[in-house]
């Protein structure tokens, strides 16, 4: 039986285009402080150290592991590097909750970043495609996920319009306001997305997420000394991830078979029956406006198709029933290898009580959610107030 | 086993990504000394006292965060050397040279850099740094390290 | 390699960044089952797919294991150059390394014959006339060297 784990302390950087003030390693430093000042402790309460990055191309210094490690605090104590696309950030956490829920480890830091402006993203996006079948092809993410977006617009044509994407662009926007750490917080219109300029149709620039440079971490504790350690722990009451191929017969990426899976295992774990009714909020990561769609079909909040008219009618708003991204998103900020980590770190800090400004009333349960790679790496993890 | 050679064996690929990575505060200060005074900057730790070089923000080994600046060498004891005797892509040195690393007059640490393929370049032999003419903020703008009394052999 | 530092050329500026590239050469094995897709379309114009011995799907691109049963593949099948249009998007966003310029097509194409998406750009066509759905033959160009670019594009049946 794995012992219980819950999130004791978080500590984000404020996600912005370009830091010129720090280097990597100080960057994540600056993180790794933060979580653990939150949670109270000092470097000789870690026990060990899971840090997250994603590929090296995108900064251009291979195996990261070896300098930011030694900021994150792992001078002498054990240290992992996870690398799983996108969902890199929570992979990172799900690693620590492994250590933890073992009963090897009972304090472990995760940590996960991005300094995207120290190289061109678009440029290692593209990288990530096979250079012996589709790499020729690529534009990045932008390509892949409007692939992705125009099979869900034709499925559903009668009932899914570029402006129900519109609408999440807009919502989330407006959301970042009140999350001081977020980069994009603005106030804009359904008209201002569908006026913004093509980027890879149907995606135009404000369906997309910026790129940006930052780190988040968690202090991640097991059962006795979290108790220890702050009066609220968001417990980790779930989690899934699950993997698929993107070249075999019957792929829908409208509808993906990884994200399916890793909610179904999440959910199980967490006995959550009725993710609508079950949880109170989630963050989902939605790298481009039309995924909050998708994955809130996939995620079983509404009935494939019905993602549409679920942000339409305002329940998955700021004051909706089911707020999804009430810190902004992706679309706010986007540090790709920590974006993932955000989502657990936001939908963590949600149950602790401790998002401020963005703060829903009364959360006991949330959900974070990832995707990466060729749309073929999910992750679900649900957080509870409760053990 | 027979190993069947396919015609088309690989396709040839390249990776040609441009960065600019940020120095961060203490890295720039660092480079920015290098360039327009020709000193040695390192940082010391405000608690277990080492003086690191170059400097970061933070200690690497007692973990407090690093503040004031402070010079350092420009004399360096050689700690560890190795002979660069064939040339390769990228080399900081047309062949041969050593690779030293230097422990610079009131530093803790070590510091990596390039000498001539010199025999008086061994382990505790004393080196200075020769400047380049052409300073760009770069931890190139120091040349080389030479043995003392040697400079403007090179 | 990474090419030592460059820092910025303003002496009057404090140095903020250095920078560099990392430039490396690749070479990317083809293998047995790319070596034999490329050379039927380098060679005679032929997309050729693989079927799983489990699943019986036929797979793109073909490869000695199917990526969901994980049972072995073993038939060849001559696959159509036409197909159906699974999706599309027309990229418009340039960056510096960019293997192709924008603006262009990019589609996934379900070949008649096949069960896994071909990956190409369609030609001969205004992007807002494109519909899913629509049927899309292959372009060949004249010059093939064995890679997808063996086909120029696809263009509207």
């Amino acid at each position: 039986m794995a012992h219980a784990v819950a999130v004791v302390g978080t500590g984000q950087t404020k996600y912005v285009s370009r830091r010129e003030d720090v280097n990597i390693p100080e960057m994540v430093r600056e993180a790794a402080q933060r979580a653990m000042e939150d949670a109270g402790v000092t470097v000789d309460d870690i026990d060990a150290v899971v840090v997250g990055s994603a590929p090296e191309i995108f900064e251009g210094v291979n195996s990261p592991e070896n300098w930011v490690g030694i900021a994150a605090v792992a001078a002498g104590k054990p240290l992992m590097r996870i690398h799983t696309g996108g969902t890199v950030g929570a992979s990172t956490t799900i690693a620590a909750y492994y250590h933890v829920a073992s009963g090897v480890f009972d304090v472990v830091l995760a940590v996960a970043y991005e300094k995207l402006s120290d190289g061109i993203a678009q440029y290692g996006l593209s990288a990530c495609y096979d250079p012996l079948w589709d790499r020729d092809f690529a534009c990045g993410a932008p390509a892949l996920v409007a692939l992705q977006t125009r099979e869900y617009l034709a499925r559903y044509r009668n009932k899914v319009t570029e402006e129900h994407g519109a609408m999440v662009a807009v919502k989330n926007r407006k959301n970042a306001i009140k999350n001081p750490y977020a980069q994009l917080q603005l106030e804009i219109t359904v008209e201002d997305v569908m006026r913004s300029a093509p980027v890879a149709t149907p995606l135009k620039l404000l369906d997309c997420c910026p790129t940006s440079d930052g780190a988040a971490a968690m202090i991640i504790a097991g059962d006795r000394k979290a108790r220890k350690m702050t009066p609220r722990p968001a417990w980790i009451a779930g989690v899934g991830t699950c993997t698929e191929s993107p070249y075999v017969p019957n792929v829908d990426m409208a509808y993906p078979e990884s994200c399916v899976r890793a909610a179904q295992q999440a959910y199980q774990m967490a006995w959550i029956y009725d993710p609508l009714r079950d949880l109170d909020m989630a963050e989902i990561y939605e790298a481009f406006s039309f995924q909050e769609l998708i994955w809130s079909e996939a995620l079983g909040l509404c009935e494939p198709g019905d993602g549409g008219r679920f942000v339409e009618s305002g329940r998955t708003a700021m004051d909706g029933e089911f707020p999804i991204n009430p810190s902004g998103g992706v679309l706010s900020s986007n540090p790709i290898g920590a974006s993932a980590m955000i989502r657990q770190l936001e939908a963590a800090t949600q149950v602790m009580g401790k998002a401020g400004e963005h703060q829903v009333p009364g959360v006991e349960k949330a959900m974070a959610h990832s995707w990466g790679g060729a749309i073929q790496f999910s992750t679900v993890t649900v957080f509870s107030s409760r053990l | 086993m027979e190993i069947k050679q396919p015609k088309l064996v690989c396709l040839e690929g390249e990776n040609k990504c441009p960065y600019r990575w940020s120095t961060g505060e203490m890295v720039g200060a660092f480079l920015t000394a290098l360039r327009d005074h020709q000193k040695i900057m390192g940082g010391v730790c405000t608690g277990c006292g080492a003086v690191i070089v170059p400097p970061s923000s933070y200690c690497e080994t007692c973990s407090s965060p690093v503040e004031e600046m402070r010079e350092v060498g420009p004399r360096g004891v050689v700690m560890s050397w190795a002979r660069v005797p064939e040339p390769f892509i990228d080399a900081p040195l047309p062949a041969p040279f050593r690779y030293v690393l230097v422990r610079l007059a009131g530093s803790d640490t070590s510091m990596v850099h390039v000498a001539p393929d010199d025999d008086n370049v061994r382990v505790g032999a004393i080196l200075i740094p020769e400047f380049r003419e052409e300073r760009r903020g770069s931890i190139t703008d120091i040349k080389w390290f030479v043995p003392e009394g040697s400079q403007g052999d090179g | 390699m990474v090419e030592l530092a460059r820092g910025q050329e303003d002496a009057r500026e404090p140095v903020t960044e250095v920078t560099g590239a990392m430039d490396v050469v690749f070479k990317h094995s083809y293998g047995e089952h790319y070596d034999r897709f490329y050379r039927e379309m380098r060679d005679n114009k032929r997309i050729v797919g693989i079927k799983c011995t489990r699943c019986g799907g036929v797979l793109l691109p073909p490869r000695p294991y199917c990526g969901k049963c994980y049972a072995p593949t073993r038939e060849w099948v001559a696959l159509s150059d036409e197909g159906s249009l699974l999706t599309y998007t027309c990229v418009h966003l340039p960056f510096i390394g960019q293997p192709t310029d924008p603006p262009y097509v990019y589609a996934f194409i379900m070949l008649d014959g096949a069960d896994v998406q071909f990956p190409h750009m369609l030609g001969e066509i205004e992007p807002e006339d494109i519909e899913v759905g629509m049927r899309v033959k292959a372009v060949w160009n004249t010059d093939r060297k064995g890679t997808l670019h063996d086909i120029k594009y696809f263009r509207p049946v």
